[in-house]
């Protein structure tokens, strides 16, 4: 069953409802009150009937008249309250009854109201009783009639009262409602320029304006902060694309280490500093991985988290990639964060941002690489390699090592060059230097180019042999003499002479090492040239 | 009193307030009675119903008046005076009738009597 919907039809309905209930529990409740109290004063109503009827009654009776009783009935019976009427003669001595004149319905005994005749002349002797019965039928239908006019009555009123009511529900409760929810319908919540006041009757202090007044206030609140929120989110948005412009479009790599020293964020010019062409992920993304250095790097990272030291710090750093090594210029800054939650020193987040500066440093490393070498033989120069000479005696003085020097000194250079020129000079120079670097090639040697045809070689050991020294030394010589092609025709030869000193015992300082391995050559090359001479053996001799 | 030939010889009070009021119209043995009332508003009536039933003259009046249309009963006939009554009774073997004591004769019968106050 479908009921409307509508509040006022409900309400009436519900009011109708219950009103019927009620008139119906009512009038059956005061029906059956109303047939016991009808009963109650139709008996009163007959009992006094009887009373009106007694003398004549008692004189029919003591006269045993018959016309008389049965008048006296017919009478009675007339009125509609009476069903039945009945007068009774005594008994006479022969048991039998003079008079019984009856008439109408007397089958019910007990409700009959019986009066006792009295014996019109002698007192307190009963001659003969009278009965009357009331007619239920008759009270019955009294009691339903009234039942009906008053159920009908009821009934009436209800439907009266469900009408007025719904009447007034929808004039004062529906009407308002409906109008408040249609203009709540115009609402979206998504626009805020269609959340206006809604319209209330002003003056009117009922609970729909209240209510529709606190909506409004609610709603210009709302409207309020909804603008708010949406202009800064357009800000923040606005705000956020060019952040995020200048993060992707930055020629710096820029990326965001966790307290693990892993990659949080990174932006693509980080992202195509450590990535192959055509290669799509990062290798790692603990960023120490990436790189080559990576105990100096962590030292660093952890230097950095600790609140004594500056929160920036810069390193280069190289990196292969691929094939490719290149170097970046990382500047590390730890976060001042801006979470209200203090973290501990160990959670700090760094940004790192990155240059590649290969270029530069390839071409500092190319600077400082001509500063320090000869630019024919790509030797050590005499400044950078005496520098180099001096750490390393300290080293091996340090370490309780030895530096043999050996200074080399061609022999028959000069006419090479004037017989064949510059050039062929040249050629030998570079090959007379290549064939040193080929005898020490090891890290911690050292190759020099005093400059024209004097060079310095020299060796760091941990255990000095005269005999190895001197072997290597000869081996080099041999290496020396051998002929040098200066054009596909044309070979040349050359010799050397060498002299030796072993540091620290020919000497801990530079100077006096040089200057002994100096003295030896020179007492080769006095003493016919071609020749390997230690400085020991002079020292002795003197 | 009664007439001398009649066979009762003493009546109740209640046989003579049946008779008079008109229940029966017999004396108690069967035999028809004729009662006889003495002229009205007469003291001697008055006093006669007031000591049989203790009511007034005017009263018994209604009675009968009551019963004149619908009733079978009928009322005493009248009696002239006391002799009037005495002759009857002497004459009518059925009449019954009522006098005081003081003229009693022999030529009836008394059948009840009423205390002395």
């Amino acid at each position: 069953m479908k009921i409307s919907q509508k509040l006022y039809i409900r309400v009436a309905l519900s009011i109708a409802i219950v009103a019927v209930v009620v008139s119906i529990f009512f009038s059956i409740l005061s029906y059956y009150s109303s047939l016991k109290e009808k009963k109650n004063t139709n008996h009163l109503l007959v009992q006094q009937l009887a009373q009106t009827m007694e003398k004549t009654a008692a004189i029919a009776a003591y006269l045993n008249d018959h016309e008389l009783s049965q008048e006296i009935i017919n009478g009675l019976l007339r009125n509609d309250l009476v069903q039945g009427a009945s007068i009774e003669g005594e008994v006479n001595p022969q048991g039998e009854t003079d008079l019984f004149i009856a008439s109408g319905s007397i089958n019910k005994q007990k409700e009959a109201v019986s009066i006792k005749l009295i014996h019109p002349f002698i007192e307190e002797t009963i001659i003969g009783i009278l009965s009357i019965y009331p007619d239920d039928n008759f009270i019955q239908q009294q009691a339903q009639s009234s039942l009906e006019k008053e159920f009908l009555l009821m009934l009436i009123h209800s439907i009266i009262i469900a009408f007025f009511v719904s009447l007034v529900v929808r004039k004062w409760l529906t009407q308002p409602i409906q109008s408040l929810t249609d203009s709540f319908a115009a609402i979206d919540p998504t626009a805020p320029e269609t959340m206006k006041m809604l319209a209330f009757k002003q003056g009117k202090r009922d609970e729909i304006s209240r209510l529709t007044q606190g909506i409004n206030a609610l709603m210009h609140e709302l409207q309020l902060t909804i603008s708010n929120e949406q202009e800064l989110r357009k800000k923040t948005q606005e705000l956020e694309a060019k952040f995020r412009l200048i993060f992707e479009q930055a020629s710096a790599g820029i990326c965001l280490l966790d307290e693990k020293n892993n990659i949080t964020t990174f932006n693509p010019a980080f992202k195509h500093y450590f990535t192959m062409p055509g290669e799509e992920e990062l290798s790692s993304l603990h960023f120490p991985s990436l790189l080559n250095n990576v105990e100096e790097l962590q030292a660093l990272l952890i230097d950095i988290r600790s609140e004594k030291n500056p929160p920036q710090a810069t390193l280069d750093i190289e990196c292969k990639v691929g094939h490719r090594t290149i170097w970046l210029h990382c500047l590390f800054v730890r976060l001042a964060d801006q979470r209200k939650i203090q973290r501990d020193a160990h959670e700090h987040l760094i940004e790192v941002i990155l240059h590649d500066v290969t270029e530069r440093a390839e071409r500092e490393f190319q600077t400082r690489f001509e500063a320090d070498h000869d630019p024919l033989t790509d030797l050590l120069n005499r400044r950078a390699g005496e520098k180099r000479l001096k750490k390393a005696l300290r080293d091996c003085i340090k370490h309780r090592h030895y530096l043999v020097l050996m200074m080399i000194d061609l022999d028959k250079f000069k006419p090479i060059n004037d017989t064949y020129g510059h050039e062929a000079g040249d050629k030998v120079l570079t090959t007379t230097a290549q064939r040193l670097k080929k005898h020490f090639n090891q890290e911690t040697d050292i190759c020099i180019r005093l400059g024209g045809d004097e060079f310095i070689v020299a060796q760091q050991i941990k255990t000095y042999d005269k005999a190895t020294s001197n072997g290597q030394a000869l081996a080099m010589l041999n290496e020396i003499k051998q002929d040098i092609y200066i054009s596909e025709d044309i070979k040349c030869a050359v010799g050397a002479s060498i002299g030796i000193a072993v540091g620290p015992n020919d000497g801990d300082e530079l100077i006096e090492l040089m200057l002994n391995v100096d003295k030896m050559l020179y007492h080769v090359k006095e003493t016919g040239r071609g020749k390997i001479a230690f400085y020991d053996e002079f020292k002795a001799n003197k | 009193m009664v007439n001398k030939s009649n066979s009762i010889n003493a009546l109740s009070k209640r046989e003579v307030i049946d008779i008079y009021m008109g229940r029966y119209l017999t004396f108690p043995d069967g035999e028809m009675s004729q009662p006889l009332d003495l002229p009205a508003q007469s003291t001697l009536k008055n006093d006669f119903y007031q000591q049989l039933v203790n009511k007034s003259e005017q009263k018994i009046n209604a009675y009968w008046a009551r019963l004149l249309f619908s009733g079978r009963a009928k009322p005493p006939s009248q009696a002239t005076s006391v002799e009037d009554a005495l002759n009857k009774v002497k004459a009518s073997k059925f009449a019954i009738g009522y006098i005081p004591k003081s003229q009693i004769t022999d030529a009836v019968k008394v059948v009840y009597q009423f205390d002395e106050n």
